[in-house]
C-alpha cells in the first residue's frame, strides 16, 4: 500500500461514504432530529427573555426589539408563544417593550405583532392572494406601508402618542415571521430625535446608521421618527452621513482598509469561463454549484479574509453578500469555551470620488448568496474567494439613475461581527479594498 | 414549514451519507456515528442560526461534528472508557497479529485512542493546523501536539511498513471536497 495518510483517510472517507450512500440517514433519523431541533429552538426561544410562558404546541417565532414609545390601544389578543429579547427603551434606559409575534395557520396565515408589556397588538400583517402582506393595527385601520426590494416590509406606525403626527417606520420580514427568523427592525433614518438603543447582553444592537432610503443594505437598528409617510423622502443621500460601506453614500475615509480579523486582498480579473470553472470545481457535486449564466470576458475577484470566524475556529451565524448586522446573532448561551459565532457578510459597491453610490445587491432569495455576487466560501482555505459575475446586475444605484459603469469604481467590501462566549459582541467592524473600474 | 427545515433536510438527504463517512472516521463504528451525526445536526440547527445554504449548513454541521465526538468522550462514564480501552486493546492485538488488517487504514484508525483519532482525522484529513484543531475540541495546543505525536507514531508503525518495505509518509493534503 503506498500514498500518504491523508489520501489513506480520503480512501477511507471514500469506501464509507458509498457504504452509506445505501443507508437513508434522512429517512430512519429525519423525523427524530427535526423534532430535537424543534424543541431546542422553542425552549430557548421560550427562556432568553426570561418570565415568558410557552404554550405546548405553539409555534415561537424569534424575537425583535420594539423601543419605540405607547402605542394606541388596539383589541387584545390570546395569549401566544412569546418573546425573547428586549432592548432597553431609549427614552427612560429600561427594558419597556418586548413583543410577541405570533402566527396563525402556518406560515401562510395572518402574522401578529403583540407588545409584550401590555398585550395588545400593535399591528397585523395579513398575506393576500398574490403573497404580499397588508398591515392593520389592531383596530383593524389600514397601515402604511411599503415593500422594500429586499423582500422587507417598511411599516409605518404612529411613534410616541397618536397625535404626535410622526410615524416610525419599521422593517418587517413576514416570510420570516413564519419560519422563526423574526426580525422586526427600525430602519435607519434621517432624524434621530431619540437617543439610540445601546447593545444589551440579549440582543445585539449596531449602532445606527442613517441611510437616505430604507433597503435592506441600511437596515440597522436605531430609533428613528421620520416625519413622512414616504420613506423614500426622509432625507437626499447627501444630506445623509452613513455609517458603513455598504451603504449608499457612504465615504470612503482611506482608499482601503481593515480590521482586526477582517481583510481583503489578491485582487485579480479572471476570465469569466476561468471563473465559471473555479466556482463549480468548488462543488464535489457540479449539480451543487449556483447557476451562473453567461459571464463577462473579466470578472472581478478578491479574497476575503474572515479570520477568527467560519473559515477559522468560530462558527458563522451566517454568511453571504448581504451586510452582517442583518443577522441576529444568537442569544443563548454558548456551549462551549470555543463556540463563540459570526455574522459575516461581503460584497462589492460602485464609488465615484470615494462616495458610495451604488450597492451590491442582496439576493432575493434566502440564500443571501448567489450570483451576480457570489462568495465561495472555503472553511478550511486562506480565505474566500468573491465573484462580481454580473456587474450589471450586481450593482444597484442609490438614486433614480441608472448606474453609469464608466464613471464608477468597484469597491469590494466586507463586514464581521463576532459574539464571544462570556456575551460580549465585537463590531461590527469593515473593510474594503479598491478593485478599480468596471 | 419553518425556514431551517428544508436545509435540514437537505443537508440529510444530500450531504448525510458524506458526513456519516467522516464521523465513521472519527468514531471508528457506524452506529456511534450515526449518534453524533444526529447531535451535530441537533446542535448546529437548534440556535437560531440563519443558514442560508446547504454548503454552509453542511460545513458548519462537518465543524460540528469533532467537537459533539469530544463532547460525547467528556461525558461518558468511566465504565464505556473502561470498555473502550479493551475493545481498542483487542481491536489492537487483532491488528498487530494480522497483517491485512494492519494494513487497513480503518484498522488503524480503530488502534487509537478516541482523542489521538479525532486530532488525527482533524490533521490529516481535514489539513487543521494544531491551533485549529485545539481551538475546535477545546484542547490546550500542547495536548493536541501530543496527542498528534502519539497517533503519528501509532499510525507509522501501523501502516508505515508496507509489503515492499516503504514507508508511509504521514503528510497532508489538499481538500478540495466536502464543503
Amino acid at each position: 500500500m503506498n500514498g500518504d495518510l491523508g489520501n489513506l483517510l480520503t480512501g477511507e472517507m471514500g469506501e464509507a461514504e458509498s457504504r452509506f450512500a445505501y443507508d437513508d440517514f434522512a429517512e430512519a433519523y429525519g423525523r427524530r432530529v427535526a423534532g430535537r431541533v424543534r424543541r431546542r429552538r422553542a425552549v430557548r426561544a421560550a427562556g432568553v427573555g426570561g418570565g415568558t410562558m410557552l404554550t405546548a404546541g405553539a409555534l415561537v417565532v424569534g424575537a425583535t426589539h420594539m423601543p419605540w414609545g405607547a402605542l394606541g390601544a388596539a383589541s387584545g389578543m390570546g395569549v401566544g408563544p412569546s418573546v425573547d429579547c428586549v432592548t432597553p427603551s431609549p427614552s427612560t434606559g429600561e427594558f419597556a417593550y418586548s413583543v410577541r409575534v405570533e402566527t396563525n395557520q402556518g406560515p401562510l396565515g395572518e402574522v401578529v405583532y403583540t407588545d409584550n408589556a401590555t398585550g395588545k397588538v400593535i399591528f397585523r400583517g395579513g398575506p393576500q392572494s398574490d403573497g404580499t402582506f397588508v398591515f392593520t393595527d389592531g383596530d383593524g385601520n389600514s397601515i402604511p406601508s411599503t415593500l422594500d426590494s429586499s423582500g422587507a416590509y417598511l411599516v409605518g406606525l404612529p411613534s410616541g402618542s397618536a397625535t404626535s403626527g410622526s410615524t416610525t417606520w419599521f422593517a418587517v420580514f413576514p416570510d420570516d415571521a413564519a419560519s422563526g427568523e423574526t426580525r422586526l427592525i427600525l430602519p435607519s433614518g434621517s432624524d434621530s430625535a431619540a437617543p439610540a438603543p445601546s447593545a444589551s447582553d440579549d440582543c445585539y444592537t449596531p449602532n445606527p446608521t442613517p441611510s437616505p432610503t430604507p433597503s435592506r443594505g441600511s437596515l440597522v437598528t436605531g430609533v428613528v421618527d421620520i416625519p413622512s409617510t414616504d420613506p423614500s423622502l426622509a432625507a437626499k443621500p447627501e444630506d445623509v452621513v452613513v455609517g458603513n460601506p455598504f451603504q449608499c453614500g457612504f465615504t470612503f475615509p482611506t482608499e482601503s482598509s481593515k480590521a482586526n480579523g477582517l481583510w481583503i486582498d489578491g485582487t485579480k480579473w479572471m476570465d469569466g469561463a476561468a471563473a465559471a470553472a473555479a466556482i463549480r470545481e468548488g462543488f464535489s457535486d457540479p449539480s451543487q454549484a449556483p447557476s451562473i449564466g453567461s459571464l463577462p470576458e473579466a470578472v472581478p475577484v478578491v479574497t476575503v479574509h474572515f479570520a477568527g470566524a467560519i473559515t477559522d475556529s468560530g462558527l458563522a451565524v451566517a454568511f453571504g453578500t448581504a451586510e452582517p448586522s442583518l443577522d441576529r446573532l444568537p442569544t443563548d448561551p454558548m456551549d462551549s469555551a470555543t463556540d463563540w459565532v459570526a455574522s459575516e457578510g461581503t460584497t462589492y459597491v460602485g464609488v465615484v470620488d470615494g462616495r458610495v453610490v451604488a450597492t451590491g445587491t442582496v439576493p432575493v432569495d434566502e440564500s443571501r448568496n448567489a450570483p451576480p455576487v457570489y462568495l465561495d466560501l472555503r472553511p478550511y482555505d486562506d480565505g474566500s474567494l468573491l465573484y462580481l459575475l454580473n456587474q450589471g446586475a450586481a450593482l444597484t444605484s442609490c438614486d433614480a439613475n441608472p448606474v453609469d459603469f464608466a464613471q464608477i469604481d468597484l469597491v469590494a467590501v466586507a463586514g464581521l461581527i463576532v459574539k464571544h462566549p462570556d456575551g460580549t459582541v465585537d463590531g461590527p467592524t469593515y473593510a474594503w479594498t479598491p478593485v478599480g473600474k468596471p | 414549514m419553518a425556514r431551517w427545515e428544508p436545509i435540514l433536510d437537505e443537508v440529510m438527504r444530500e450531504r448525510g451519507s458524506g458526513l456519516l463517512a467522516y464521523a465513521r472516521l472519527l468514531t471508528g463504528n457506524d452506529a456511534e456515528a450515526e449518534d453524533v451525526l444526529q447531535d451535530a445536526l441537533v446542535r448546529s440547527f437548534s440556535r437560531g442560526r440563519t443558514f442560508t445554504h446547504v454548503n454552509a449548513a453542511e460545513a458548519y454541521v462537518r465543524r460540528a461534528i469533532p467537537s459533539v465526538f469530544i463532547d460525547r468522550l467528556r461525558g461518558r462514564r468511566t465504565r464505556e472508557v473502561a470498555d473502550e480501552r479493551r475493545a481498542r486493546e483487542q481491536d489492537e492485538a487483532v491488528s498487530m497479529g494480522d497483517r491485512d488488517a494492519v494494513l487497513d487504514v480503518r484498522a488503524a484508525l480503530a488502534s487509537l485512542p478516541a482523542r489521538e483519532r479525532a486530532c488525527a482525522v482533524l490533521r490529516f484529513y481535514d489539513d487543521l493546523t494544531v491551533p485549529q484543531i485545539a481551538a475546535q475540541l477545546g484542547l490546550a495546543d500542547g495536548t493536541v501536539k501530543r496527542y498528534l505525536a502519539d497517533a503519528s507514531a501509532r499510525l507509522a508503525e501501523v501502516l508505515g511498513e508496507t509489503d515492499n518495505g516503504d514507508r508511509i509518509p504521514v503528510v497532508t493534503h489538499s481538500r478540495k471536497e466536502g464543503r
